[in-house]
């Protein structure tokens, strides 16, 4: 019966665990993606490995909200949090606020992982937040991303 | 069928099957009620000739430990929901799985073709941030910007 009972609890775990596997485990930013990320004022986008195939990224996640104060606020936060433990940060503050922030994170798992955010206000209020994790580093991805405009 | 072995009647008819069967008079039926009563566990002591005669005792020992149906019942539709869960979950959302996808105003994507735009528009964005910190610096290292500043003293003279 013990054999039976655990291996009932390794299917329930099992699947629990497909929908619980975030990325972004561990940060703050994870916040934002998961309150914002199915609203109708946002496009969220999640690519891994499977569509990643020949880029540098080995996951690529962003998300882009129009006209929420409220979301940009609290990403903002979430990235002061995340800056805490940044390698690097810099950052073009406007009027006393953040506008683009860029996080290099320390690596884990041999990937180096990437925050970027973004706030335009003019024509409309637009926040991007990315997260990226690459086999390349940090710098290197920032200039090859920044690069392809 | 539970049986119980406090009254001198069911010993009584355990010895009358018994005597029956010496005799070779006990019917089909008559042998698996004999076979019962020999393997109650309340009939613990006497009647080992007969359970020998049977082979009752070789199948004591080697009695294999047996789940109860009822518990193996309750096991088998815990995995039947389980497992119809699972099955229901994959076919409703049969795009859950997929690793890569968007959600464009709370509407799931998951053609790689349309997630890779997705992702590219937002990349775009960035680009302003670059253009700005360029711009900045290039107001800092501006001729004209110095000028205009002094300007601003000179009115004051």
């Amino acid at each position: 019966m013990k054999r039976v009972n655990k291996i009932i609890l390794i299917l329930l775990l099992a699947g629990s665990s497909l929908s619980v596997l975030q990325a972004q485990k561990g940060l703050a930013i994870k916040k934002v993606f998961d309150t914002y990320g199915k609203s109708e004022d946002a496009v969220m986008v999640e690519m891994s490995l499977d569509i990643l195939q020949g880029y540098d990224f080995a996951l690529f996640k962003s998300i882009t909200i129009t006209d929420n104060e409220a979301a940009a606020e609290l990403a903002r936060k979430c990235i002061a949090i995340d800056e805490k433990d940044a390698r690097k940060v810099k950052q073009v503050v406007a009027n006393g606020v953040p506008t683009s922030v860029y996080l290099q994170l320390p690596p884990r798992d041999n990937y180096y992982r990437l925050i970027l955010y973004n706030h335009t206000r003019k024509p409309e209020s637009v926040l991007t937040l990315i997260y990226i994790e690459s086999e390349t580093d940090s710098e290197d991805l920032l200039k090859f991303i920044l690069k392809k405009k | 069928m539970r049986l119980k072995f406090r009254s001198k009647i069911e010993i009584g008819e355990l010895e009358r099957l018994i005597d029956r069967y010496y005799e070779g008079l006990t019917t089909v039926e008559e042998e698996k009620q004999l076979y019962k009563l020999l393997t109650h566990p309340d009939v613990k002591n006497g009647y080992e000739a007969e359970r020998a005669m049977l082979g009752y005792f070789r199948q004591k020992n080697t009695r294999p430990q047996l789940i109860s149906i009822p518990v193996l019942r309750k096991v088998a539709v815990v995995a039947i929901v389980v497992m119809s869960g699972i099955a229901a979950l994959q076919l409703l959302t049969p795009d859950m799985n997929a690793t890569s996808y968007a959600y464009v105003n709370g509407i799931r994507i998951t053609d790689p073709g349309r997630v890779k735009t997705y992702a590219k528009v937002s990349l775009g964005s960035l680009t302003n941030s670059e253009d700005l910190v360029t711009k900045s610096l290039e107001d800092v290292s501006s001729r004209q910007m110095i000028e205009n500043q002094l300007d601003i003293f000179a009115e004051t003279e």
